[in-house]
Parts: structure tokens; C-alpha cells; sequence
């Protein structure tokens, strides 16, 4: 039984391998033939290949895409070690997919909202939201930390740090 | 010279003087504990402080935020997975593992010693081989500086952790990525795409913020149980066993930093690179390590302290600054009326020698300070994680916005924070990414310094340093994939052994 988990372990884990190495390998193929065209500009006055802006981007796309074929030879020709390949799913809380989406949602307003309410609202939004998404249900601690460290933060990285932080709303107050 | 030096005494023993020490080492430790808030900006904050100062109390006061804020890069490094400052990025490898285990208090100490011993060694380069280290840098030129690099980056090998072809395709990332911006030489663009906040490539504080720390709160919240919680920071200290066990890697990490750190613009990361790939190389158990082997986090501390005095070395012997924060020092120097050279060294001997009693004597406030931070600093391991964790990524977005204040730095660092976690689930190492990135300018600028100095490649091969370099990086080379390949193969016939049975 545990040999036939260990084999099926090993088979995942190289075939994981193999998808890891093809991808970078398309990648870096992507990479050569369309972005490094299209997202490097080279003068012509270039007169000397390594002097050109393109020279080393080409250089080590090649390299990670002959180190990607390696790999995959490696993953198809050497026996998998399982120990070093736990599932990326093992592990993993019954509701991930909804916490990371609002993690991803909290992590956008950290992004976009700063500008308009402010550094300091924003960080008190986020981590009273952060706090209750990992348990936290304790008013005095979703308050405390939620409000006073957000606080204590910004009074330093504005005032000691002298760091302009985003006022938002707050702009005639601070 | 004995008068001088007793001058130099009498200049330094004052009240302000010790006290600006002392308030420069805890200024920046604090600092440099602040993940964004780097050495440099600590020493940048420090400076309208020092106009109304002496020359030598301002001086000092710098040069305490500095090295401060070297040490301080670890703490949280260790803590919390996410480095104070750059330099401390190597210190994560076994210093968060260690926390893991419960063992922070162990992994601080030994990061305060090492810090301390480094620093002691370097101010003693400082004093007794300026003169004789600043000439040999002088003979560094773009080729010597591109084999030097070229050696920095075998570094990857080491550093590579379960796969040495993931660990290479990570490094090469990461030279990737430090090609965004404008090119030097003729000012085109590369991958900016017409943005104009990616013109002057891409930050490095939000790229180093984002690939450590972000990670750890993302796998928090999507795993059912944190797998791995930092234990209290117990009482566990550095044995004596454990300190000699070291002290090698301690002593070779620190001359490790006092020559890259004598070379202007080398820094103080690839030090600390170097130094515990070099620990590691020649480690009798190489596979602990990046698993909590407390002499990774000896020879990453010791390799970057050891640059905090170096890098004073061509500011006062060739009036040079090896790095951004002795060019704020600099400054200091040249609002005081005091312009560094060999000059200073005949008509301010005494400044000097004051500068010199009083750098030897931060490695000592280092220590008491260091001792004090941690006390109150390891606490932060005690705190419950998912209340941690949000107050990470607050300092992780105030931090990123600090360095230009703009929020397309938190954008990128929420984009390599995404990065970030994508290499830990398929467990590609990060530390070579941020390796490649931070030598990837320094390698492709010297190269086609080389180039633009002679089409002729022989160039690369014109000097002894040259040589040197180039015996050392094949060496490295060969012994650092021989290594790997012996490890891959004895993992293979374990399993193989396994399966018989």
C-alpha cells in the first residue's frame, strides 16, 4: 500500500516537473521570438553585438531555456524523490479558495483605495479585515490592533520617517 | 604620530561623542529592523541631525545608524521572514528556519555576535590597510570588476537549495529582470513598455520585500493550520560548541566583506552571498544548511558587517564612496568643511584618528544595543500569527512606498510577493532570483564598459586580477556542480535502496 502511495507520489511529483520545465521552456521560447522583439529597442548604430540592449536578454533567455530542457530530461530520465515533492494541495484550509480571493481583494484595495481615503484608513480597513479572516473575533483585539498599530505605523513613517503617505480624506487634518 | 593619536583621545572622550554613538548604533538598529526602511535611509535620516554637530559627533552619529542598521536588517529576517534591509536577505536561509524550530533567541545571538565580530575585523582593515586596500581596488577596472562578478554569481550554485537547474533558472530570472529599464549606454528602452515608472528599472526594496515576506502571509491564509509557526523565542543561546564551530566561517566571512566591501559598488548582499556560500562549500554537513544550520547565519551576518567599515576604506583613503551610504556620509564629511582623501590624512590626522577610536568603539555599543534589541524585538515571535501576519503586510506596503512614494512600488511588490509564492509551491529557491538581480546591472555594465574600452576580447583577460579571478570562478564552478551532482546521486541510490527493499 505505502509503496504504491510512493509511487504514485513520485509519479505526480515528476509530472509536475515535466509541466514545470515545458512551461518555462514555451516561456522562454514566447520570450525570444515575440517580447524581447517587441520590448527591446536597439539603435542602429549597434556596432558591436554585446554592446547591443538586446545582447544580454537574448543570452539569458537562451540559458534558462537550456537550463528548462535539462531539467526536463532530468524529470523524465532520474528516479523522483518524494520526499521532496508534498502536493501542492496537502495541507491547504477547506476554504482556501474564498480566503485567498479576499485576500487578493484586500491586497487590490491596498493598491488602488490609498489615494483616496488615505494611507491610514486604508491600512485600518485592511488589517481589522485581515484579523477577522484568520479568526480573530475578539472586539478588543479587531479594534486595538486594527486601529493603534495602523496608527502608530503611519505617525512613524510620516512624521519620524518623513515619508508623504496618501492623506485621502484626511488631507486637511494632517 | 603618538601625539597625534593622544589628540585624536582628547577629540573623541567627550559626553556628546559616546552619546551619539550610542544613539546612532539604536537609531538604526530599530531601523534597519523596519522592513523598506534600509541602512541608507536611516543614515539619510540621521543627516540634518549632524549640521549643528562637531565633525566628529556628526560623523559618528552616521556612521552608528549605519552599522546599526546592518544588524537591525536581521532581526526581522529572522523573525518574520522579511529582511530589514537588503544585506539581510541571506539571513533568512537559516535564520527563519531556525525561528521555525523555536530557536530565534539562538539565531539573533549568534547574528549579533557574528555582526560584532565582523564589524571589530573590519574596522581593524579599516585603520591598518586603508591605504594598502584602497590602492588594490584603484587597479580594479570593467574587467577585473566583470570576473569578480562572474565568481559572485557561482554563488548561485549554493545557494540553489532541493534543485540545482531550478536554483540556475532562478538566477538567470532574476538577471532577467534587473535588465528592465532604460539601457545605460544608449538609453533605449527594455521591457518599460512606455511605462514611465519602469524607466529606472525595478525597485529593489519592493522586490526584496515582496519575494520574502509576502509569501509567508499568503501561505498563511490559504493553508488550514500555519505548518510552521515561529515558536517563542525562547532562551536557547549560542553554546560554546556552537560559537567555534563558527567562529571559521565567522573570521572568513568577514574578510569576505571587508574586500567587496573596499570595492566601490559591490554591496553588501553579495557579501553576505559569498560569504555563506563559502560557509556552506566547505561545511563538513552541507545539506543542513538553508534548513537551520546556525553557521549560515554566522557566515551571512559576518559577510555583510564585514562591508561596514570596508566601505569607509576608499571614502577615507581615496575620497571615494564605495556605495550610497558613504556617499551620504560623504556629505556629512563636506558640510563640515572636511573633504576625504589623503589630504585629511595630513591636515585633520587627528579628526581621523577621533573617527577611528570612536568606529572601533561601535562594535561594542553593537553589541549592548544588539543585546537589548533582541530582548525586546524577539518578543514580536511570541505574537499569534494571524495577528502578526496583517501588521506584516501593513510594513510591507508602507515600506514599499517609501522608497520613491509611489504606489506602483506596492504594486510591484505585491507582484513579486505573487512570484514569490508561485516559487515556494514548486519549490524553486528565491534567494538566487534576488542574487541575479542585484548583481545582473553591475555584471552587464561592466561587460560592455569592457566592450566599449576594447572590441578586443582579450581585454577580459589583461591582468593578473583577471586571472585570479577567472582560476577562482572555474574552481568554484567545478567543485560547487560536483558537489551537487555527488548529492543528487546518493539521494538517487537511497531511493533506489528503498525500492529493493
Amino acid at each position: 500500500m505505502s509503496g504504491n502511495t510512493t509511487r504514485t507520489d513520485a509519479h505526480r511529483g515528476r509530472r509536475r516537473e515535466i509541466v514545470f520545465a515545458a512551461l518555462t521552456l514555451a516561456a522562454s521560447v514566447l520570450f525570444a521570438l515575440i517580447v524581447i522583439p517587441t520590448g527591446v529597442t536597439t539603435p542602429s548604430s549597434v556596432k558591436h553585438l554585446p554592446l547591443s540592449p538586446a545582447f544580454l536578454p537574448y543570452l539569458l533567455t537562451i540559458a534558462i531555456g537550456l537550463f528548462a530542457l535539462i531539467h526536463m530530461l532530468e524529470a523524465i530520465f532520474a528516479p523522483h524523490i518524494p520526499g521532496e515533492d508534498e502536493d501542492m494541495m496537502s495541507g491547504v484550509h477547506p476554504r482556501w479558495k474564498s480566503r485567498l480571493l479576499m485576500l487578493c481583494a484586500l491586497l487590490l484595495v491596498y493598491l488602488l483605495v490609498p489615494d483616496r481615503l488615505g494611507m491610514l484608513l486604508t491600512s485600518v480597513l485592511v488589517t481589522v479585515a485581515l484579523l477577522a479572516i484568520g479568526g480573530e473575533r475578539r472586539p478588543v483585539i479587531l479594534l486595538g490592533v486594527g486601529i493603534t498599530v495602523p496608527l502608530l505605523v503611519y505617525l512613524f513613517f510620516a512624521h519620524v520617517a518623513q515619508v508623504p503617505l496618501p492623506t485621502g480624506i484626511f488631507e486637511d487634518w494632517m | 604620530m603618538l601625539e597625534n593619536i593622544a589628540t585624536g583621545f582628547e577629540l573623541f572622550f567627550t559626553l556628546g561623542n559616546l552619546m551619539a554613538i550610542t544613539a546612532g548604533v539604536c537609531l538604526g538598529v530599530v531601523v534597519g529592523a523596519i522592513p523598506g526602511l534600509t541602512a541608507t535611509m536611516a543614515v539619510a535620516l540621521a543627516l540634518p541631525f549632524t549640521f549643528n554637530l562637531d565633525p566628529v559627533t556628526g560623523i559618528l552619529l552616521l556612521v552608528g545608524v549605519y552599522k546599526g542598521g546592518v544588524f537591525g536588517g536581521s532581526i526581522t529576517a529572522i523573525l518574520i521572514r522579511a529582511p530589514g534591509t537588503p544585506a539581510a536577505a541571506c539571513t533568512i536561509l537559516d535564520g527563519y528556519p531556525l525561528a521555525q524550530k523555536g530557536q530565534a533567541g539562538k539565531a539573533l545571538n549568534m547574528a549579533l555576535y557574528a555582526s560584532c565580530i565582523a564589524d571589530f575585523l573590519s574596522n581593524l582593515s579599516l585603520i591598518f590597510f586603508a591605504s594598502l586596500i584602497a590602492g588594490l581596488a584603484l587597479a580594479f577596472g570593467p574587467p577585473e570588476y566583470f570576473w569578480l562578478i562572474c565568481f559572485s554569481l557561482t554563488v548561485v550554485i549554493s545557494i540553489s537549495g532541493s534543485s540545482l537547474t531550478k536554483g540556475l533558472i532562478s538566477g538567470l530570472l532574476g538577471l532577467l529582470t534587473s535588465t528592465i529599464g532604460l539601457d545605460l549606454v544608449y538609453g533605449t528602452q527594455r521591457f518599460t513598455f512606455d511605462n514611465f515608472n519602469l524607466m529606472g528599472g525595478v525597485s529593489y526594496i519592493p522586490l526584496l520585500i515582496g519575494l520574502f515576506a509576502l509569501p509567508e502571509v499568503i501561505d498563511f491564509y490559504v493553508r488550514k493550520v500555519a505548518p510552521v509557526t515561529v515558536k517563542t523565542a525562547d532562551k536557547s543561546r549560542v553554546t560554546l560548541e556552537e560559537f567555534k564551530r563558527s567562529l571559521v566561517s565567522i573570521i572568513r566571512g568577514s574578510f569576505i566583506g571587508v574586500i567587496i566591501g573596499t570595492i566601490p559598488g559591490a554591496g553588501a548582499t553579495a557579501a553576505a552571498f559569498l560569504s555563506y556560500g563559502e560557509a556552506r562549500r566547505t561545511s563538513k554537513s552541507p545539506e543542513t544548511f538553508g534548513k537551520g544550520n546556525i553557521e549560515g547565519v554566522a557566515a551571512s551576518e559576518a559577510g555583510n558587517n564585514g562591508v561596514a567599515g570596508a566601505t569607509l576604506i576608499p571614502l577615507l583613503a581615496l575620497g571615494i564612496p564605495g556605495d550610497v551610504v558613504t556617499a551620504v556620509i560623504l556629505g556629512a564629511f563636506m558640510l563640515q568643511g572636511l573633504t576625504p582623501g589623503p589630504l585629511m590624512f595630513q591636515d585633520n590626522i587627528t579628526i581621523i584618528y577621533a573617527i577611528f577610536i570612536g568606529i572601533m568603539l561601535s562594535s561594542v555599543v553593537l553589541l549592548g544595543s544588539g543585546k537589548l534589541a533582541i530582548r525586546y524585538f524577539a518578543k514580536i515571535a511570541d505574537i499569534p500569527r494571524h495577528i502578526l501576519l496583517p501588521v506584516v503586510l501593513m510594513f510591507c506596503v508602507f515600506g514599499s512606498y517609501a522608497v520613491q512614494s509611489q504606489m506602483f512600488d506596492v504594486g510591484v511588490m505585491l507582484a513579486f510577493g505573487a512570484l514569490g509564492y508561485v516559487m515556494m509551491k514548486i519549490h524553486m529557491a528565491a534567494a538566487p532570483f534576488l542574487m541575479g538581480f542585484i548583481l545582473g546591472p553591475l555584471f552587464e555594465d561592466n561587460l560592455r564598459r569592457s566592450f566599449l574600452i576594447s572590441e578586443d576580447i582579450t581585454i577580459f583577460f589583461r591582468s593578473p586580477i583577471c586571472w585570479i579571478f577567472i582560476a577562482i570562478t572555474v574552481l568554484s564552478l567545478y567543485v560547487g556542480v560536483r558537489r551537487e551532482l555527488r548529492a543528487t546521486r546518493a539521494k538517487r541510490d537511497a531511493i533506489r535502496a528503498g525500492g529493493a527493499r
